[in-house]
C-alpha cells in the first residue's frame, strides 16, 4: 500500500475527527454542569432531592449510552422535541457523562476539608459564596484527574453517534472503507487515531493524579 | 401500546444479550490471567507488551473493535458472523480490563503475606494458590461484577453490526411503529431490570466472603 | 564446622536435618560474616558479622534505622545481602555477592530457620489451626491428620487450643502473635528469628507473647530476637548486640551491654529507652 494513499485517507478522516472532538466539547459543556448539579443533589440535606437525584443518576447510568442516544434522537420527536443528530448525541452523551461523573465530583466536594466551610461561615459568607467561591474551586482541583479520565471515555463514546448517522470519525472511516473496500486498513486507521488521542491523554491524567497524591512537603 | 406491553417482545433479546455478555466475559476472564501475569512479570519486555495491550483496549472505543473485526477482516477474506465478531471484540476488551482488576487484587495483598509465606518455606505455586489468590478474590469480586454489568450495557453496541440483542429488537420495533420513545424507554428498563439482580447477587456474594473471613484488616 | 577458608567452593546442597541436628549444644549453628546490604546505593549494613551457637539466645537492640531488622532478615535470606557469607549448620548458604543457593535449597533453609514478624502476617482467610497446618502439609509434606495433631499440640503450647477455629480477625494482637509463633514452630525449625515481635502490641498483650518466648528459650531453642524490650533482653538473652548505623557497636552479656555499656552511642540509646 503506497504511503501517499494512506496519507490521503488520513486527510479524509480528519473532518470526522474534528467533529468527534466538537461533539466531545459540546457534551462536556452539557455534562459537566449536570454532573455538578447531580453531585450537589446527592449530598443535599433535603431527602426528597437526594432520592430524586439518586434515581435520575442510577437510571441514566443503568441504561446503555446507545439506548439513551436512541431515546433522544428517535424518541423525543414523539413528544415534539426534535433535535438534530449532532445535538441529540450531545444531549444523550452529556446526560450519561453527568451521571457517571457525579460520584467523582461528589467525592471531590467531600474531600474539601470541613474547616474550609466552617471558616467561610465564620467569615459570614453566604451559602452560595461558600459553595462557589470556596468549596467548588478546591474540589475542582481534586476532581480534575478523574474528570479527565471520564472525558477520554466519552471522547471514545462519541463513536456511538455513528448509529444516528453523525459523520464523526468512525462514520467517516466506514464510508471511506465502503468506497475503497480497504475495510481493515481504514477502520484500523480510525482505531489508531482514537488511541493516539486517548492514550497520551490518559497518561497525562495518571500523571496529574500521581502528582496530586504525593504529599506536599 | 404502553410501556409494559413492549417488555415481553424486547425480552426475546435478553438471551442474546446475556449470552454475548457472559461469553465475552468468560473468554476475557481466562485471557486476562496471562495478561495480568505479564503485566507484573520480571521481564520488562513482557510488562511493556501487556501494558501496551491494556492501553490499546482502553484507548479504542468498543464499536471500533467490532468494526475492525466484523467489516475489517473481510478485506482478508475472513467472514465472521456478527455474534462471533461481537464476542471476540468484547472478549479482547474484557481481557484488558479484567487483567487490571486481577492486578489490583494481587496488589491489595500486603507484602507481609508474601514474606510470611517465604519464611514458611512455601513454594511460589502454593503461595499463589493458598495465600495470595484467596485474599485477592475479596478485592477482585466486586470489581469484576461491576465490570460485568458495564459490559452488559456496552454489549448494546453489538446491535450496530446486527447482533439480534435487546437494542436491535427495540430498533426494529420502533421502525414499525410511531411509539419510539416508549419502546426505547422500555428497552432501557429491560437493561436496568437485568442489571439489578446481578448487582444484588454481587453484593450478597461480597458480604458472604467478607463475613466468612471476619474483618479485612487482620493480618 | 565451617572452619575451612575456601570461600570460592561451591556449597553442597543443604541437607538440613542431618547436618544441623548433628550439631551439639553449644557448637556453632549460624555464622554471618561481613554481611553488607545496600538499597540502591544506600548502605544499610556495612559488613556485619555474628556467630551463634546452638541453644543461644541473642537479642539485637538499637535505634530504628540501625539495620537490625535487615540483618535479621538476612539469616533466612528474606533479604539477600549484597556481599558477605552466611553459614547455617555446616553449609554455606550464601557466599560472595549473589545468592548461589538453588530455590529448592532455599526452601530447605527456610524450614530450618523459622521467623515471626512485627505485624504477625497471619493468613487472614485461614483459621488459627489452618495457619499452623498449611506449611506442614505443603512444605513438609506431612499428612493432614498429622499436621492437625501437631498443630493442636502447638496451639495448646501457646495457650490457644480453644481458639483453633477462629480467624485472625477474631483474635487479639497478642493471640495472633502466639499463633504466628506456633505456625513457625510447626516446621520444627532449628533457629527462630523474631523481628520486633511485641512492637505492634499493647504492653499487656506483649507480656503473653514474651512469656511464650521465654519458655521457648528455656527449652533450649536457638533464638535471635530484634527487640525494644530491654527487661526481656536482660532476663532472657545470653548475649546482647547493640547496632547503630549499619554496624555492631557493642556486644556482650546483657549485664555488660545494658548495665555497663562501653560506648557513648550505646549509653545514649539506653538512656533514651530506659530512663525516660
Amino acid at each position: 500500500m503506497p504511503a501517499d494513499t494512506w496519507l490521503i485517507w488520513f486527510a479524509d478522516l480528519m473532518p470526522g475527527l474534528l467533529l468527534s472532538l466538537q461533539l466531545t466539547a459540546v457534551l462536556l459543556v452539557i455534562g459537566l454542569p449536570l454532573g455538578t448539579v447531580f453531585a450537589t443533589g446527592l449530598g443535599s440535606r433535603n431527602r426528597a432531592i437526594r432520592y430524586v437525584t439518586v434515581t435520575v443518576v442510577e437510571i441514566s447510568r443503568g441504561i446503555p449510552a446507545l439506548v439513551l442516544l436512541y431515546i433522544v434522537y428517535f424518541g423525543l420527536p414523539q413528544v415534539s422535541l426534535s433535535l438534530d443528530a449532532f445535538f441529540s448525541a450531545s444531549v444523550a452523551l452529556g446526560l450519561s457523562f453527568g451521571a457517571y461523573s457525579s460520584a467523582a465530583i461528589r467525592s471531590g466536594i467531600d474531600a474539601v476539608h470541613p474547616g474550609q466551610r466552617e471558616a467561610s461561615r465564620a467569615l459570614g459568607l453566604r451559602h452560595g459564596d461558600e459553595f462557589f467561591r470556596v468549596v467548588l474551586p478546591q474540589a475542582m482541583k481534586i476532581v480534575t484527574p478523574p474528570l479527565l479520565g471520564w472525558a477520554i471515555i466519552y471522547f471514545q463514546a462519541t463513536s456511538l453517534a455513528f448509529a444516528i448517522a453523525v459523520p464523526e470519525l468512525l462514520s467517516r472511516a466506514y464510508t471511506l472503507a465502503t468506497q475503497n473496500f480497504q475495510y481493515f486498513t481504514i477502520l484500523s486507521m480510525a482505531a489508531v487515531i482514537y488511541a493516539a488521542i486517548s492514550i497520551p491523554a490518559s497518561l497525562f491524567a495518571d500523571y496529574l493524579a500521581n502528582r496530586r497524591s504525593r504529599p506536599a512537603t | 401500546m404502553n410501556f409494559l406491553e413492549y417488555i415481553p417482545t424486547l425480552a426475546s433479546g435478553i438471551a442474546t444479550t446475556l449470552a454475548l455478555t457472559a461469553l465475552s466475559f468468560a473468554f476475557g476472564a481466562v485471557f486476562a490471567l496471562p495478561v495480568a501475569m505479564a503485566r507484573s512479570s520480571r521481564f520488562r519486555s513482557l510488562r511493556l507488551l501487556a501494558g501496551g495491550y491494556i492501553e490499546l483496549v482502553r484507548g479504542i472505543p468498543p464499536i471500533a473493535w467490532l468494526f475492525v473485526l466484523f467489516f475489517g477482516l473481510n478485506q482478508f477474506g475472513i467472514r465472521l458472523n456478527s455474534f462471533t465478531a461481537a464476542v471476540i471484540g468484547l472478549a479482547i476488551i474484557s481481557a484488558g480490563y479484567l487483567a487490571e482488576i486481577y492486578r489490583a487484587g494481587f496488589n491489595a495483598v500486603p507484602a507481609g503475606q508474601h514474606e510470611a509465606a517465604s519464611a514458611l518455606s512455601l513454594s511460589s505455586r502454593t503461595t499463589f494458590s493458598s495465600v495470595v489468590a484467596p485474599q485477592a478474590i475479596i478485592t477482585v469480586l466486586p470489581l469484576a461484577i461491576a465490570f460485568f454489568i458495564g459490559l452488559l450495557k456496552d454489549s448494546a453496541v453489538a446491535s450496530v453490526i446486527g447482533v439480534q440483542d435487546i437494542t436491535t429488537i427495540a430498533v426494529s420495533l420502533s421502525k414499525r411503529s410511531l411509539d419510539s420513545l416508549t419502546i426505547f424507554l422500555a428497552a432501557g428498563a429491560v437493561y436496568l431490570l437485568i442489571s439489578i439482580p446481578i448487582a444484588i447477587f454481587g453484593s450478597w456474594l461480597g458480604n458472604r466472603i467478607a463475613q466468612k473471613w471476619g474483618a479485612r484488616h487482620a493480618r | 564446622m565451617a572452619t575451612d577458608d575456601d570461600r570460592s567452593a561451591v556449597p553442597d546442597p543443604l541437607t538440613p536435618t542431618a547436618a544441623i541436628r548433628s550439631i551439639p549444644e553449644g557448637a556453632q549453628i549460624l555464622e554471618a560474616r561481613d554481611i553488607k546490604v545496600d538499597f540502591s546505593g544506600h548502605q544499610v549494613l556495612n559488613g556485619v558479622s555474628l556467630a551463634v551457637n546452638r541453644g543461644e539466645v541473642i537479642a539485637i537492640i538499637g535505634p530504628s534505622g540501625s539495620g537490625k531488622s535487615t540483618f535479621l532478615r538476612c539469616f533466612n535470606l528474606l533479604q539477600s545481602p549484597s556481599a558477605g557469607h552466611l553459614t547455617i549448620g555446616d553449609t554455606e548458604v550464601f557466599s560472595g555477592s549473589s545468592s548461589n543457593i538453588r530455590s529448592r535449597d532455599l526452601l530447605l533453609l527456610r524450614r530450618k530457620v523459622g521467623m515471626c514478624f512485627q505485624s504477625f502476617n497471619l493468613f487472614p482467610h485461614l483459621t488459627a489451626l489452618e495457619n499452623v497446618v498449611l506449611a506442614q502439609v505443603r512444605a513438609l509434606g506431612r499428612s493432614k491428620r498429622d499436621a492437625r495433631t501437631r498443630g493442636m499440640q502447638l496451639l495448646d503450647r501457646v495457650g490457644l487450643s480453644d481458639r483453633a477455629d477462629m480467624k485472625p480477625s477474631q483474635l487479639s494482637g497478642g493471640q495472633q502473635q502466639r499463633v504466628a509463633i506456633a505456625r513457625a514452630l510447626a516446621l520444627d525449625p532449628e533457629i527462630m528469628l523474631f523481628d520486633e515481635p511485641t512492637s505492634a502490641l499493647d504492653p499487656e498483650l506483649g507480656v503473653e507473647v514474651l512469656a511464650v518466648m521465654r519458655e521457648l528459650a528455656d527449652e533450649g531453642m536457638t533464638m535471635i530476637i530484634v527487640t525494644h524490650e530491654m527487661h526481656f533482653a536482660e532476663d532472657v538473652a545470653d548475649r546482647v548486640i547493640f547496632m547503630a548505623d549499619g554496624n555492631i557497636v557493642e556486644e556482650g552479656t546483657p549485664k555488660k551491654v545494658i548495665r555497663n555499656p562501653e560506648h557513648a552511642r550505646t549509653r545514649k540509646f539506653l538512656s533514651a529507652v530506659i530512663d525516660r
